[in-house]
């Protein structure tokens, strides 16, 4: 039952993961060959000059040969190929994780294998955003469990005030803003980067490495606690009607044990799918934010490519962040199916 | 009968409304952009700002990474503000035949630093000899621009040049010792703070402004017979400009901020309403039918929520250069998604009662009951969505015009920030240009979000906890 459960959900995120990566493949395909055709102008131009300064050519040789090395160039490119066969074969391509070579990035060795400079921005982004995920969940349950004793008390209507309005606070800005002030005007924090420039070694790395992570850690953490704080409240206020807690207090259990003990562990679940969720999706970065920090992750990665036209990184970044994404989806769906009997049910049904 | 029914349901709606603290709270803040919406053109400080925001000679006569005037509100030592002086002394004289007029301003000044410049305005035509001079209080006098020039028809301006750097750096000379010049390079030099500061030594490291009445003398050689020069003004730009400062290119921020605000509200509204609306046809369309229409419809949901909005909307708008309109149609092709799991469940509901039965047996048929009876009734469930969906698409635009792809058209905050982060706001620390336009930004959305919350609060009493 379980298996079928698996193998159906697991068909079914593999096809639509390969329908995301031919529209994907689509869209960039346009861009694309808009920028190889470019490109290849370009480069007979610079060609032909030298051809013609060598005088090796007439006029016609040097035509001829013009005609040809373009052909060439656009054969070399898959330009010649029909537009569809293109998509087909690049979304194929990025399906099997053949992300293939940059035309300009290189990674930090000086490789242009797309997967290397994938492989080293992600570690970048995961560390940033797993070491936010840990605080804001920790601190999200400490306030939230506050929030939850008393609600409608000073703490709870605060907090939740606070966090309706971050629903409309730009992230990016909040960044810029402490930026300008931490980095610019009172300069206790670098103003970007992953290192100092001279990168320190041993345990100094690491705490070089803290130094400049605190910025954008401090970023996402005031912008994220609030509504971390207000969704374990809901979770916890939600369980607190739950008879099982109704007896733990006719039992004369202490409030602060069925609060911390019996509700949270009921509520703990969500906040595990909450986290999951989150984490999987922040793996593509934060294409604005980690701009505004340079910070060298996925999302920067992304803008980068995208500016220098490097298309195959771009595609490169795009699949790699929707299929992390993805996964996560379908292991959470996967822990859900093997512990709650009845979604495998209304899954067959 | 049935306006009376509505009318009576809004208005039980609005009772509830004004009891939710928040919610009031959000429709205060969203009104009063509203009143500055309406109020644009008369608020607006320089009134061609949506048309001339990126002219940077419609510009020319503002101090640039100037400071809001109110900083000098609390401050003993007051920088100077922007003045105009249109009225001037005229005297003519004869010199071997040419006439020479004179045009002699006084200007007042008791500032604790010197202007940033002296521009001189007038409408020339014909060969025209021009001098400006500056005499100070203690009876120095400065010539800080000349030209010889034919002019046709044309309004000229002009400002203290590289040739008054020069002479300030001499005047300067006369009281420093030869250590202090070695150190000095006259290109850093700027003319103004020396011939505003007091004779004494230091004038060319650390001037002491020199206060008092101020003599600036335009004379205006007419060269040829035909020549005429009319309408002459000079600006001294201060160091404080307008409400919120001045960025790098000398625009009003206060002017940019406040003709933003339409853009933010078209952008969040229209994508709000065109995406709800989206999403409750195709929630209810898919409940409806059911069976593999709506499996169809699902799946193709489904592609939405994975695709990844930002990536491609960045990529999109950075290929083809989009304008507004565009943007706001790929905003609503991504944002469309978030209503239908709401508006599917209620009309799967809603399919089973019984007047939609008895609408069949009338013989409505499809079309006629999915729109005309169970899309009005889930609207008002989707308002709050609407809300709740207008932040996104003001800060989605807002980021995209942050990393320069906006419409280029058009004045927005987030093309401020751009400009502002690419115009070294955070290296000259011109805060001014930095935290007013994400405010107001973060203002508008989560006023929205508070609206949003109390409907929904209002129209989704299960969802209340306690």
């Amino acid at each position: 039952m379980y298996r079928k459960y698996v193998i159906k959900r697991l068909i079914n995120a593999v096809v639509m993961y390969a329908i995301i990566l031919i529209a994907i493949s689509a869209i960039f395909n346009n861009t694309a060959e808009r920028v190889v055709r470019q490109d290849i102008d370009d480069l007979l131009k610079a060609e032909s000059q030298r051809v013609i300064k060598s005088g090796k050519f007439n006029v016609e040789q040097l035509e001829e040969w013009k005609a040809k090395r373009k052909t060439e160039l656009i054969h070399r490119y898959y330009l010649d190929r029909p537009f569809l066969l293109r998509v087909f074969y690049n979304a194929y391509k990025a399906f099997t994780f053949k992300y293939g070579n940059s035309m300009i990035m290189r990674s930090s060795k000086g490789d242009r294998e797309v997967w290397k400079i994938l492989i080293e921005a992600l570690p970048k982004t995961a560390i940033l955003f797993t070491t936010d995920f840990v605080i804001v969940t920790f601190f999200g349950i400490l306030i939230g469990l506050k929030m939850a004793r008393k609600p409608g008390g000073a703490l709870d209507r605060t907090v939740s005030f606070i966090a309706l309005a971050s629903n409309g606070l730009p992230l990016w800005w909040l960044g810029m803003v402490f930026l300008f002030f931490f980095a610019y005007t009172i300069k206790l924090f670098p103003s970007g980067g992953l290192h100092s420039v001279p990168t320190p070694t041993g345990f100094m790395n690491f705490l070089d490495l803290l130094y400049h992570m605190f910025l954008p850690l401090l970023t996402l953490f005031i912008s994220g606690i609030w509504g971390s704080a207000y969704f374990i409240r809901q979770l916890v206020l939600g369980t607190m009607n739950e008879d099982f807690i109704m007896s733990a207090r006719a039992r004369g259990l202490s409030e602060s044990k069925i609060l911390y003990k019996h509700t949270l562990r009921s509520a703990a679940p969500p906040i595990v799918t909450n986290v999951i969720l989150g984490l999987f999706g922040s793996l593509g970065g934060a294409i604005i934010f980690e701009g505004i920090f340079s910070w060298p992750g996925m999302g920067n990665l992304y803008w980068i490519a995208l500016q220098q036209n490097d298309l195959a990184v771009v595609m490169g970044n795009t699949s790699l962040s929707v299929f992390l994404f993805m996964m996560g989806l379908v292991l959470l769906d996967f822990i859900y199916g093997f512990l709650d009997p009845r979604i495998k049910v209304g899954g067959k049904a | 009968m049935k306006i009376k029914e509505l009318f009576s349901e809004i208005l039980d709606f609005f009772k509830d409304f004004v009891k939710v603290k928040t919610g009031l709270i959000g429709v205060g803040i969203i009104l009063l952009f509203l009143i500055l919406l309406i109020l644009e053109p008369y608020i607006l400080v320089y009134k061609d700002t949506n048309t001339q925001w990126r002219n940077i000679t419609y510009w020319q006569d503002n101090p640039a990474n100037a400071a809001p005037v109110w900083t000098q509100l609390f401050s003993k030592d007051k920088k100077p503000i922007t003045k105009f002086i249109f009225d001037s002394e005229t005297e003519e004289e004869d010199m071997n035949g040419v006439t020479v007029k004179s045009y002699i301003f006084d200007y007042k000044f008791n500032y604790s630093e010197a202007p940033q410049n002296i521009i001189f305005h007038g409408d020339a035509n014909g060969f025209l000899g021009l001098q400006i001079f500056v005499e100070r209080p203690d009876g120095e006098k400065f010539e800080i621009y000349r030209i010889a020039q034919n002019f046709s028809n044309e309004n000229i301006r002009m400002t203290a040049n590289t040739e008054a750097r020069k002479i300030a750096y001499d005047f300067g000379k006369t009281v420093e010792d030869e250590q202090t010049l070695l150190n000095i390079d006259p290109n850093d030099l700027k003319a103004l703070d020396v011939i505003f500061g007091e004779k004494k030594t230091g004038i060319l490291v650390k001037p002491i402004p020199l206060k008092g009445h101020y003599k600036i003398i335009a004379k205006v050689l007419f060269l040829d017979s035909a020549a005429t020069f009319e309408n002459p003004y000079i600006v001294i730009t201060g160091k404080v400009s307008g409400l919120l400062g001045t960025d790098n290119l000398k625009r009003d921020l206060f002017s940019g901020v406040i003709a933003g605000i339409k853009w933010a509200l078209l952008i969040g509204v229209l994508t709000a309403v065109i995406s709800v609306f989206i999403g409750l046809f195709w929630g209810v369309t898919s409940a409806y039918y059911g069976g593999f229409i709506d499996a169809a419809m699902n799946r193709i949901y489904e592609f939405f929520i994975n695709m990844p909005m930002l990536p491609i909307l960045i990529a999109i708008s950075a290929v083809f250069k989009i304008n507004i309109w565009i943007l706001i149609l790929l905003l609503c092709l991504f944002s469309w998604t978030g209503s239908v799991r709401t508006v599917r469940a209620i009309a799967l509901q809603l399919k089973e009662e019984v007047f939609v039965e008895a609408s069949k047996a009338l013989g409505a048929n499809h079309w006629r009951l999915i729109f005309r009876h169970i899309m009005p009734l889930i609207l008002p469930l989707t308002f709050a969505n609407m809300a709740f969906s207008v932040p996104g698409a003001i800060l989605t635009e807002a980021g995209l015009s942050l990393l320069g792809l906006g419409d280029p058209s058009i004045v927005t905050w987030g093309g401020i920030l751009h400009d502002a982060q690419t115009g070294g706001a955070f290296i000259n620390n011109l805060w001014w240009w930095i935290i007013p336009p994400g405010l107001i930004m973060a203002l508008l959305a989560s006023s929205f979000v508070f609206v949003g919350w109390a409907m929904d609060k209002i129209l989704h009493p299960k969802l209340r906890t306690r």
